[in-house]
């Protein structure tokens, strides 16, 4: 069954004096339920438009979007909301946690806001909390935990509620190597555990290389796809290779943390 | 780019948050130049406003108030104000900025704000000047109207005044900026704000004195007025300060923990962010409870005292006018038909006529409970059980009740009276002081300084010996409109040596007293509208000063699917419980100030007092609903760009 399906979506942006800029073109992409996909890209290759489109926090220009059935074009703004607080799961480069609120309340808060009873939201957080090795710092405040902790919670937010689809913009950009380590392997966790379908933007080759398939994208367009075998070490080896084919600028990109 | 367009960009930049504080100003200089500009004005300071001699020194009063006040509010808003700009600060000097160049930009901006406030106020002020001229016309009944003048003295008083005021704060508030570390200044916002902690103890003491504040106000009575009523306001104002920055704390603890509130949809949003919020909240509302008390109990009580000043009236001056004549059908003073016929032609006829007739009473002693004599010898007249029940029943006033030989007398002698002796026409009694009067039915003229009342059959007995002519008689008059009747009833003819014996002086009386009480109302709502605004503007200013960091966790919860309505609904219960409930704390201390001003003054106000709130809530609701629309407004031009 395929979650998400994109028929040709592209985005223009148009700015002052009729000048037009087309950040994305002629995408086809199609994620089936359990997949753990990445994509990838050198910078100002479209990969946040990309994103922001799936997320439906941005509109396409052309093209058809549907995400488990729905196509978000159609709703309207408040159904739209509701629509990514159900269907999608988010996980932010910097976190996006709530720095109000405790880290159990920032994970349990899409359940809060949908109105489950409390029993039944409690009995959802222990397993994931357990699974995410979060549980000794549930009732802590977001400025009281590390980075990884930070993004784990974030993990676990974004996946209470099992939603169709998660969504994860560079979630390893803000962490050192270890905290990396952890994050990926946790969400590679949900991913084979709990059958999350994940897609997952990003810079970083050792992140990539948790991925079942890799899409390279390259001035708003496809550019080519890879797919693992059975060994990561040679996955990570090959996603190098297709980077140094794609060429472009990948200066941010902390090559030595492999 | 200069220094000084610096300043001024910053200020146009912050501008929403900075034109609540800026409005208060405004307005705080706009009352404080009207006043000044009556108290300046060359018809009052030449003294051919005769009336106007009394007000000037209330006005005088509120002008030390309004500058006290101004001082507090600008220092509290400046400082607030640059905290959070800490991060900006620390900003520029890592640019390099020095700090006496930050405290120079601070001062710029203090100085471009005062002056353009200050211009503003006097500007508005010298425009509304004659508006208010005119209600000050009516109110003290000049006949010309004040003509309009901007006195130099009152708008210089008012600009250098302030400008000094602005700077003087700018200058202090600059002071601090100085001292803080870059680092600290940096890390200012983000700072964790800190857990909610509070203490059983100080929970304790804020119910305990906010309790026992309420009991005292109820206890509250004329004889132990002046010790409790400071005990009271010192209570009272400890147990807010503790509701807000302890109790809260429990509060909102406790309902996290129930999970059924807490965890319904929006409740989580909405607690949490009071919660992390608190710490700088609190004070905050502290001061706007304080404030919307006062302002509450402070209306209340100018209405009070009209009120029982009205009563007073009333009970120095039962009747319009009072003859007291010597012989039963001397008509010494004046004929009654012939005054009859004065009112009539004057437009005033005379609606009751009310006669008693008694007998003057000599050599009285007075004896204490204590066995000591007084010496009190006052004209008095005595009347009987009979005549005093006749025209207390007319008055709406108690009836009495007396057994023969035994007299009432106006009370209020400690230790009381217990044997009243004297001598009617030679003919001497003793008799039992058996109840203290504290109403009186009849006005005082000579001849009739003290009334006492005897039993009937003793009435009887003593005036048998009184010839008519040496027999004292009453009468009293009241006059259809009597509040105007002023003028008509002082044009009776009366021989110039009996004036004593005529009692004309209620509508004068009255016209004075209304005219000082509504001059001190119309004067103190000028302070309580400060008062208002300026305790609304706090909250506003809180709000705007908040906005950015909200603006963070908006965006946070849209991306993650919250919809519009949501977050609407969270901002508005937030700025609603901002709003309201300071209110709701000063509603309730100014209802138990009420009730102590009733225990003290023994009148019902409780219709007056409900309407003044029910004022106050509508004018809380308006700001209310400009703020939090204003509010939404900035959230949304700030998504929109983020």
């Amino acid at each position: 069954m395929s979650v998400l399906q994109t028929k040709g979506i592209g985005k223009i942006y148009h700015s002052k004096g009729n000048l037009s800029y087309r950040a994305l073109e002629d995408i086809d992409l199609n994620i089936e339920a359990g997949e753990f996909v990445g994509v990838m890209g050198p910078s100002g290759s479209g990969k946040t438009t990309l994103l922001n489109l799936l997320a439906t926090i941005d509109r396409p220009t052309s093209g058809e979007l549907e995400i488990n059935g729905v196509q978000p074009a159609k709703l309207s703004d408040k159904k739209l909301a509701l629509f990514r607080r159900r269907e999608l799961g988010f996980v932010f480069q910097d976190f996006n946690l709530l720095d109000t609120m405790t880290i159990k309340e920032n994970i349990i808060l899409p359940l809060v806001l949908e109105g489950v009873a409390p029993r039944v939201i409690e009995e959802k957080l222990k397993p994931l909390a357990i699974m995410l090795n979060i549980e000794a710092i549930l009732d802590k405040r977001t400025y009281e935990v590390s980075g990884g902790q930070k993004q784990r919670a974030a993990i676990a937010r974004a996946i209470i509620h099992q939603p169709a689809l998660v969504l994860a913009d560079e979630l390893t950009g803000n962490l050192d190597s270890k905290a990396a380590k952890d994050v990926m392997d946790a969400l590679k966790d949900m991913n084979e555990r709990l059958r999350a379908t994940v897609l997952m933007v990003t810079h970083d080759p050792f992140s990539a290389s948790y991925c079942q398939r890799i899409v390279f994208i390259k001035d708003g367009k496809l550019f080519s796809e890879i797919r693992r075998g059975t060994n990561r070490q040679a996955f990570f080896q090959q996603i190098l290779d297709a980077l140094s084919v794609l060429g472009g600028n990948f200066d941010d990109v902390p090559f030595a943390r492999a | 780019m200069t220094f000084r367009s610096l300043a001024l960009s910053n200020m146009k930049g912050n501008w929403r948050s900075y034109s609540a504080f800026f409005l208060s100003c405004v307005f705080s200089v706009l009352i404080f130049y009207m006043y000044s500009s009556f108290i300046f004005h060359p018809d009052v300071v030449n003294g051919h406003i005769q009336q106007a001699a009394k007000v000037r020194r209330g006005m005088m009063f509120c002008l030390y108030i309004i500058g006290i006040f101004s001082f507090l509010f600008v220092l509290y808003s400046n400082s607030a104000f640059l905290k959070t700009r800490k991060q900006e600060f620390g900003l520029l000097s890592l640019f390099g900025m020095t700090k006496a160049q930050l405290r120079k930009l601070v001062i710029y901006e203090s100085i471009a704000i005062a002056l353009l406030s200050i211009g503003t106020g006097i500007g508005l002020g010298m425009l509304f000047s004659k508006l208010f001229f005119m209600a000050l016309s009516v109110f003290l009944k000049v006949s010309d109207p004040i003509p309009f003048a901007a006195p130099l003295k009152a708008i210089g008083m008012t600009g250098l005044g302030f400008f000094v005021l602005f700077v003087a704060i700018a200058v202090l508030t600059s002071l601090r900026i100085g001292k803080a570390e870059l680092v600290e200044l940096f890390s200012a916002g983000r700072k964790p704000k800190g857990q909610l902690l509070f203490s059983p103890w100080l929970v304790a003491l804020a119910l305990v004195s906010l309790g026992s504040g309420y009991v005292m106000a109820i206890m509250l009575d004329p004889f132990n007025f002046f010790y409790m009523a400071l005990l009271i306001l010192v209570t009272v104002t400890i147990g807010t300060y503790f509701l807000f920055t302890q109790f809260s704390v429990l509060l909102i603890r406790f309902l996290q923990k129930r999970h059924s509130v807490f965890y319904n949809r929006t409740n989580m949003v909405v607690l949490s962010q009071l919660g992390y919020k608190l710490k700088d909240n609190a004070r905050i509302l502290f001061m706007v409870s304080i404030m919307s008390a006062v302002i509450l109990t402070a209306s209340g009580t100018f209405y009070l005292m009209q009120i029982s000043a009205k009563q007073q009236i009333f009970q120095y001056y039962p009747y319009a006018v009072a003859v007291m004549e010597k012989g039963l059908q001397s008509h010494e003073v004046i004929d009654p038909d012939g005054l009859k016929t004065h009112l009539r032609e004057a437009g005033h006829p005379v609606t009751d006529e009310k006669i008693v007739v008694g007998a003057s009473v000599a050599s009285i002693k007075l004896t204490r409970s204590t066995g000591d004599n007084i010496e009190y010898n006052p004209d008095t007249m005595m009347i009987s059980e009979s005549d005093y029940n006749r025209l207390a029943e007319a008055q709406g006033k108690k009836n009495i009740d007396l057994k023969p030989g035994t007299v009432a007398m106006p009370g209020s002698f400690s230790p009381p009276i217990e044997r009243f002796q004297g001598t009617v026409q030679g003919t001497a009694f003793d008799y039992a002081v058996s109840t203290d009067l504290s109403d009186s039915v009849m006005n005082q003229t000579d001849m009739n300084w003290m009334t006492v009342i005897v039993e009937d059959s003793d009435y009887k007995l003593l005036l048998a010996n009184v010839p008519e002519s040496e027999q004292l008689v009453w009468y009293g008059y009241e006059v259809k409109d009597w509040e105007n009747a002023g003028s008509a009833i002082k044009k009776l003819q009366v021989p110039e040596d009996l004036e004593g014996q005529i009692n004309r002086n209620r509508a004068d009386n009255f016209a004075n007293m209304k005219e000082t009480s509504s001059l001190t109302l119309f004067i103190g709502l000028f302070i309580s509208l400060l008062f208002f605004i300026a305790s609304g503007s706090l909250i506003y200013f809180k709000m705007f000063t908040e906005l950015q960091e909200d603006q963070a966790q908006f965006n946070a919860l849209k991306r993650i699917g919250m919809t519009k309505q949501e977050i609407r609904k969270i901002t508005v219960t937030q700025i609603a419980i901002i709003f309201y409930l300071p209110c709701l704390v000063g509603m309730i201390h100014a209802l138990f100030a009420m009730k102590a001003l009733d225990g003290l003054m023994g009148s019902s106000v409780w219709l007056y007092s409900l309407v003044i709130i029910g004022i106050f809530v509508v004018m809380q609701t308006i700001y209310f609903l400009l703020a939090s629309m204003s509010y939404s407004k900035g959230l949304n031009r700030e998504t929109a760009s983020a």
